[in-house]
């Protein structure tokens, strides 16, 4: 009886939600307040990775100096260096590209010895002062490597570079392919030289053609080869030594072999300018995406590519040897290669092909 | 476990609920709050520090300059305070590179760091040889080391500003990556905020409507019980809180209510089945009263008798026999006709007239009979038979038995919505003990049945009669002042009945 009249007035249970709301609420707080949570995590961690990708320890630290350091001679050079440096646990630092374009090579040599650095890798001129630099840094022990122009008076352990006798043997294997049809009997070649190249690296290149040429041609029909010495003083100053050749010789040469990468395009654009195209064959030096592109509009003869990669890892491998041997090669040579029409036609053809996979 | 917990949650009361239901999402909030603001915090002081390295590298550069002036300034005067100078800038120049640590921002920068720590301990041994050959008048020395030292001065200074320009590169862009990371905390913050905040209200307003819910039901209910629905449905709450108790305790109450009010239903129809049997046995019982009473007198033979003999008398001519006889015939007629059903006040002066006309006959005049009548309530309804039996206990116990004339007088008047009907006499009067016998019924008066000469209705038959029919108690007073003074009975009877 008790149990019915209770029924009658209460038939339908209550179910009490509170709990399954609080329950729900406290969870999905909770899961809130862990993703935001992971969220600063994530925020924080990121921070802290930009700053470990600066952070690299190092045993050794080298500077490397360049006179030109713009130049994409120098840029390959001291990349391929700096990866090399790495693995030997060590650090390149661009010295120049820290301190502004306002000191020079010789100052950046001097700074670089005061810093008591465990080595220097030098691409630049062989003035006096440099000299005295290297061989103040070889007194103080730090190992000095000088990649493309040797500084033969110092006290430098190493020099990486090209064999000049095998360069001017290359200019006149061009020549000789150059005159082919027409003899060489009128022909005149200008040999463009940096100003601070070692008057015996500069010789070595005439010699070479020379040699070359007279051994293929007999002494008679050698070609008439001037060389000419161009201001690198300030960063135009090539530019307009080159324009000057075309603007005051009376007699243009037949053929300008270029002994740089600056030359090389200067001369490349002045042959354009003054509508000079196939009357002056120009033979460059070092390789880029415009002097190939001129090679393949045959407006650049060839050029001679030497491998700076291959340079830089050199250097950085001779001070290596240097700091854990106490010597080391006083000279490692560097592959050179012609870059003719069809060779550029072949990298260029390659280089695409890369880029449309 | 989640059963457990929801078991203590049931039983738990409102305010525990409520206080768990504010805690828990003011907890957390006060929780993500704090570690939001220590999160913040600790970014905005790396932003603090991002120039601290400027700041020193500019104090290391004053530092220089300081010394290198300190320096000259001595080699210029020679004098004692600019030497204290040079050794005071010496110090804070060498404190300055201690405290120069930038190993945390990157190679580049440290390499510079390292290249300058190196190129000043140069200096410092320049600067300290030139001074030592000044102090020495070593004149050559002095200058030729002065020189260098400004080559070095120049060349750290240089140096101190490529770091500084680089520290400060890498300063702005790590600022940038601090700013926008704050800005990403500061929009996650509003948002997390938000969202914690939205769901703490949502979670609030459903844990009070699920928990007043059973209340509102409540009210629903007792205001429908107030209204007088008792048949009222309620959900049923297994919770052990406050509510639930109230609940559980309102739905007993309202159980309660319906049972008490059932069992007042049965009762109430019980006590009016009784009422009803009651006023039925008493109006059987009057009816037997009645139906003996009237079984007392037997008045048909008596009365047919008279009228042969009132026929006889009219033959023989003998007029006061034939009026003698006629009252009476009408005497007893009356008696018949009215016994069973009440009569006006005028039909039963009527009959008391005819009573003493009957016993002035049989008693020669002997009573002296006066009326007061007024005309008004000669026509209002009383129980038939009630002033004779008086009137014969006036003449019977009042005057029969005292020497003197005998009175009756009748007076019948009205006085404050009631009809008084009086009947006094001269007689011997009563004692205060026989009234008192009288109206309370222990007597029932002398005129009763077993009196030979009464038409056998009795005072106490009288009043009875009176009290059923007006259904009031105090219906006949008796007035006597004692022995010889007479006796007044006063009938009342209301106008309306």
């Amino acid at each position: 009886m008790q149990r019915d009249k209770e029924g009658k007035n209460a038939k339908k249970k209550y179910f009490n939600k509170s709990f399954v709301f609080l329950v729900a609420g406290t969870v999905i707080m909770i899961a809130a307040s862990f993703a935001t949570g992971i969220m600063f995590k994530v925020i924080t961690g990121n921070m802290q990775n930009i700053e470990q990708e600066y952070t690299l320890d190092y045993d050794k630290h080298y500077a490397f100096i360049a006179e030109d350091s713009e130049s994409e001679f120098c840029k390959e050079a001291f990349a391929a260096a700096y990866a090399q440096a790495r693995e030997y646990n060590a650090y390149l630092e661009d010295l120049g590209a820290a301190l502004g374009s306002e000191y020079s090579a010789e100052d950046l040599l001097r700074i670089a010895v005061n810093s008591k650095l465990d080595g220097i890798v030098y691409m630049g001129g062989a003035g006096e002062r440099v000299v005295e630099y290297i061989d103040r840094a070889a007194d103080e022990g730090i190992g000095v490597v000088v990649l493309q122009n040797d500084v033969e008076a110092s006290k430098r352990h190493c020099y990486v570079g090209i064999n000049y006798y095998e360069l001017g043997q290359m200019y006149a294997l061009q020549i000789e392919k150059l005159t082919e049809k027409t003899g060489m009997g009128d022909i005149s070649i200008d040999v463009l030289v940096d100003e601070d190249m070692a008057e015996g690296t500069s010789n070595l290149i005439i010699m070479a053609i020379e040699d070359y040429l007279t051994e293929k041609n007999g002494e008679d029909k050698l070609p008439e080869i001037v060389l000419t010495k161009i201001d690198a003083e300030d960063i135009f100053s090539a530019e307009e030594s080159i324009r000057n050749i075309f603007l005051v010789k009376e007699k243009l040469p037949d053929i300008m072999l270029c002994a740089n990468s600056v030359y090389t395009r200067c001369a490349y654009q002045a042959v354009i300018d003054y509508n000079l195209v196939g009357e002056i064959q120009i033979v460059g030096f070092f390789v880029n995406d415009t002097i190939l592109d001129a090679i393949d509009k045959e407006v650049i003869y060839s050029t001679i590519s030497i491998d700076t990669q291959e340079m830089g890892r050199s250097s950085i491998k001779a001070l290596q040897e240097y700091n854990s041997m106490g010597y080391t090669n006083s000279y490692l040579p560097v592959e050179m290669e012609i870059i003719d029409n069809s060779k550029a036609h072949q990298i260029i053809n390659e280089k695409n092909n890369r880029e449309q996979e | 476990m989640a059963g457990v917990i929801r078991k203590k949650w049931d039983n738990s009361s409102v305010r525990t609920k409520l206080t768990t239901a504010f805690i828990i999402p003011i907890t957390l909030m006060f929780a993500v709050n704090i570690y939001m603001y220590i999160g913040v915090n600790t970014m905005i002081e790396r932003v603090d520090e991002v120039y601290i390295a400027n700041i020193s590298l500019n104090d290391l550069s004053n530092d220089l300059v300081f010394l290198q002036n300190s320096m000259k300034e001595y080699l210029e005067s020679k004098g004692s305070n600019a030497l204290n100078d040079y050794y005071k800038a010496d110090q804070e120049f060498r404190d300055g590179l201690e405290l120069l640590d930038l190993k945390s921002s990157g190679t580049a920068v440290y390499a510079m760091q390292e290249n300058i720590k190196h190129q000043s301990e140069n200096y410092l041994q320049v600067a300290a040889e030139t001074i030592t050959a000044k102090r020495g008048r070593n004149v050559e020395k002095y200058k030729a080391t002065y020189e260098e030292s400004v080559q070095l001065y120049t060349d750290l200074q240089t140096c101190i500003n490529a770091l500084n320009n680089e520290q400060f590169k890498k300063n702005t862009s790590d600022y940038n990556v601090l700013l926008s990371s704050l800005r990403y905390m500061e929009i996650i913050t509003m948002v997390i905020l938000f969202f914690i905040g939205v769901v703490n209200i949502i979670v609030v307003i459903l844990i009070t409507k699920s928990m007043t819910y059973p209340l509102i039901d409540l009210s629903r209910a007792a205001n429908e019980v107030a209204a007088g629905n008792f048949d009222v449905e309620l959900e049923r709450m297994d919770s052990r809180d406050e509510i639930g108790i109230v609940s559980r305790a309102f739905t007993q109450m309202l159980q309660s209510i319906q049972r008490y009010i059932a069992e007042i239903k049965e009762s109430v129809l019980r006590e009016s089945m009784l009422k009803e049997h009651e006023l039925v046995m008493e109006n059987r019982m009057k009816e037997v009263q009645l139906k003996s009473l009237q079984a007392q007198i037997n008045p048909h033979f008596l009365f047919n008798t008279l009228n042969a003999g009132e026929q006889l008398a009219m033959i023989e001519g003998a007029e006061k026999t034939t009026e003698f006889i006629e009252n009476m015939a009408d005497f007893f007629r009356y008696n018949i006709k009215k016994i069973n059903n009440d009569s006006s006040i005028a039909e039963e002066i009527s009959l008391v007239d005819k009573y003493i006309y009957i016993l002035n006959v049989r008693f020669t005049g002997e009573i002296r009979y006066s009326k007061d009548i007024d005309e008004d309530v000669t026509e209002i309804r009383v129980p038939s038979m009630i002033l004779q039996p008086i009137v014969e206990n006036a003449v019977n116990h009042g005057i029969r038995d005292i020497e003197r004339e005998g009175h009756i007088d009748l007076k019948a008047y009205k006085d404050n919505g009631y009809v008084f009907l009086s009947i006094s006499d001269n007689g011997t009067g009563m004692s205060s003990e026989q009234i008192e016998k009288i109206m309370s019924g222990e007597s029932p008066g002398e005129s009763s049945p077993e009196h030979t000469e009464s038409n056998g209705i009795g005072l106490q038959n009288v009043i009875e009669r009176l009290q059923i029919f007006t259904g009031q108690k105090d219906v006949m007073e008796i007035f006597s002042e004692g022995k010889d003074k007479g006796t007044r009975f006063v009938i009342k009877v209301p106008l309306h009945v």
